[in-house]
């Protein structure tokens, strides 16, 4: 298998990884990359990973100087961008790395549902990835929360009307379960301890997985297998110029990330007023806006709730051996509609008027 | 060519899918926009350390009326004047409290036609809490009003603010933006090195 001594090639370069590898087992790692791994749409996973690396660092930094109390909270970051050092910069990376990021999970969970890499034996790699697609969006959530702005005041208000539709079940979203700390403090706590926690645990379960089965061959060449052809090939590239690939794009990510928020820093909206909504969510969350106007509350809870269910069912729903895009017409059709409709109820939630849904959120 | 199977299970799953979809959706109360909203008050945050500020906002209320605001608590009561409602019958109003302000627990009253109440708490200066970030603009120096009765009327006002908050990038000399940029550029740009080189580096063509 080809590591990373063959690719820092030299004898330097080759005696220094093979050290390293010795007492690390680095090597270990590896599973066979075949060439077309290499190419964008696969590649996504990667630059997802990168972009966590990215706000993991960045977050420590933040974390520093925020101050996860409802009197405090939002001049934390007034002082973060005014004041502590890099403090705009950081918290821009930061932001501007949990947008692109979120884009990325999406193309990449696109990308596998257009060549249809969730078949067998794939089917609980796509479960482990609706988790991280769970985390990476209460990621975001909370993370609005915390700007303690009226966007996140908002926010927190609906997180609230989340407990009551939950009920009994909804207890850990409701400010009464532990009066005594606010529940700002215990959002911050799930941004920071418990997302990241259950993201690097789904994180690391996603990766064995994919070094067990190794990355899907192309639908074309696993289709010919299907019917009697050759086995496709599992190799091609080397594990180190995937890592080095995925790698670069996240030096990209981190560079436009930085130059971006040279020009156009994190929002931070005004200091919260009860009782009035005029918001919208953050762009993520904008599909479901139209849906509560039309429906209520309640939409809020069933519309994802639906969506995951939905999602988590279509490796036992499309069970033919096919994987081509031609051969799965339904399927395809089916995904197709669903990014339409995201998209129309996107655009028009954009263009309309912010209306209220909740009247106090405390 | 397609199977039977692969299609006729998609499309029973996405009927069954809509089916309970539509079941679900039609038995969900429609809770809708409201209509007549009942006269509350609230405020932001709920919990204050003496010296800060809160933001009181009232609505439901009857349109283009005054209201005065009082914080009261034990025997203290600390007037903070008269507000008016606009035509929607909401207003909001920012509270200075005095850095003075015993710890404890107050009822800020929104008087008019009715009385409403909601309740507020109080950290002692002294105490603090925690330090916040910034010297809090808020914190000390404000002039507040007295806790004392009715001390004129002062109007609701946003506390005096030392210098203005900062929400957009950071004014920079152009030599730390240069440096900032030019990192930026870096980066991107040994990204753009391993992308391309990653493929050419590429060893030992084993899987
Ligand atoms: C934080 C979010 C995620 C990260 C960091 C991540 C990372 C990765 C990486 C690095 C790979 C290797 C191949 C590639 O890059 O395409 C991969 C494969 C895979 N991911 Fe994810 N993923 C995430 C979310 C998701 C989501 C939301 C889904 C779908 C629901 C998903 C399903 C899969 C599947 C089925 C594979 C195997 C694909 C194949 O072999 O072609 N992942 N993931």
């Amino acid at each position: 298998m080809a590591t990373a001594g063959s690719v820092l090639r030299g004898a330097w370069g080759h005696r220094a990884w093979t050290a390293v590898d010795e007492r690390l087992g680095l090597s270990g790692l590896a599973y066979p990359v075949p060439k077309h791994a290499n190419r964008i749409g696969y590649i996504l996973g990667g630059i997802t990973f990168f972009g966590m690396l990215i706000r993991f660092g960045t977050g420590i930094w933040l974390a520093q100087f925020y101050h996860p109390v409802p009197e405090a909270a939002r001049q934390s970051i007034a002082y973060i961008i005014g004041d502590a050092p890099l403090g705009d910069v950081i918290r821009g990376v930061h932001y501007w790395t949990a947008n692109v990021v979120m884009v990325t999970v999406l193309l990449h969970l696109a990308r596998v549902y257009w060549t249809g890499a969730y078949k067998r034996p794939r089917e609980a790699n796509w479960l482990i990835g609706l988790g991280l697609l769970a985390t990476t969006l209460g990621l975001l959530f909370t993370g609005t929360v915390l700007k303690w702005d009226q966007e996140g005041y908002e926010a927190l208000g609906h997180n609230l009307e989340m407990a009551n539709l939950l009920g009994v079940f909804g207890f850990w979203f409701s400010a009464d379960f532990a009066v005594e700390f606010p529940i700002l403090g215990r959002l911050y706590m799930a941004h920071v301890v418990i997302l990241p926690t259950a993201g690097t645990l789904l994180l690391i379960g996603h990766f064995l997985l994919v070094k067990r089965h190794g990355i899907s061959a192309l639908p074309a060449d696993a289709d010919r297998a299907v019917d009697g052809g050759p086995a496709p090939a599992t190799g091609g590239s080397s594990f180190a110029a995937h890592l080095v690939r995925m790698a670069g794009f996240g030096l990209i990510l981190l560079g436009a990330a930085l130059a971006i928020s040279l020009v156009l820093s994190a929002p931070l909206g005004p200091r919260p007023v009860p009782g009035i909504e005029e918001t919208k969510p953050p762009w993520m969350f904008l599909p479901l806006y139209p849906l509560e106007d039309w429906f209520g509350l309640a939409a809020l809870l069933w519309a994802p709730v639906a969506g995951f269910a939905a999602l988590a069912l279509v490796p036992f729903g499309d069970r033919s051996p096919y994987r081509s895009p031609r051969r799965r017409p339904i399927w395809i059709a089916l995904g197709m509609l669903v990014v339409s409709l995201l998209g129309a109820l996107l655009v028009y939630a954009m263009l309309t008027v912010p209306q209220a849904h909740i009247r106090d959120a405390m | 060519m397609l199977r039977a199977r692969p299609t006729v299970v998609p499309i029973a799953l996405l009927a069954a899918l809509a089916a309970a979809a539509t079941l679900l959706l039609s038995t969900l109360p429609v809770l809708g926009h409201e209509g007549e909203e009942e006269p509350a008050i609230a405020l932001e945050p709920a919990s204050v350390t003496a010296g800060g500020s809160v933001l009181v906002a009232g609505t439901g209320l009857v349109p283009d009326t005054d209201r005065v605001l009082v914080l009261a608590g034990g025997n203290i009561t600390v007037d903070f004047g008269t507000v008016r409602t606009d035509a929607e019958g909401m207003f909001r109003a920012e509270l200075a409290i005095p850095a003075h302000l015993p710890g404890g627990l107050y009822e800020i009253r929104c008087i008019g036609d009715e009385t409403l109440v909601a309740e507020l708490k109080v950290m002692p200066a002294a105490m603090g809490g925690m330090p916040t970030p910034e010297p809090s603009p808020t914190s000390g120096a404000a002039p507040s009003p007295g806790p004392t009765p009715a001390t004129g009327g002062a109007v609701p006002s946003a506390a005096p603010t030392p210098k203005p908050e900062a929400t957009g990038p950071r004014p920079r000399s152009t030599t730390e933006l240069g440096v900032l940029a030019g990192l930026a550029l870096l980066l991107a740009l040994a990204g753009a090195v391993l992308v391309v080189r990653a493929e050419r580096l590429r060893g030992a063509t084993a899987g």
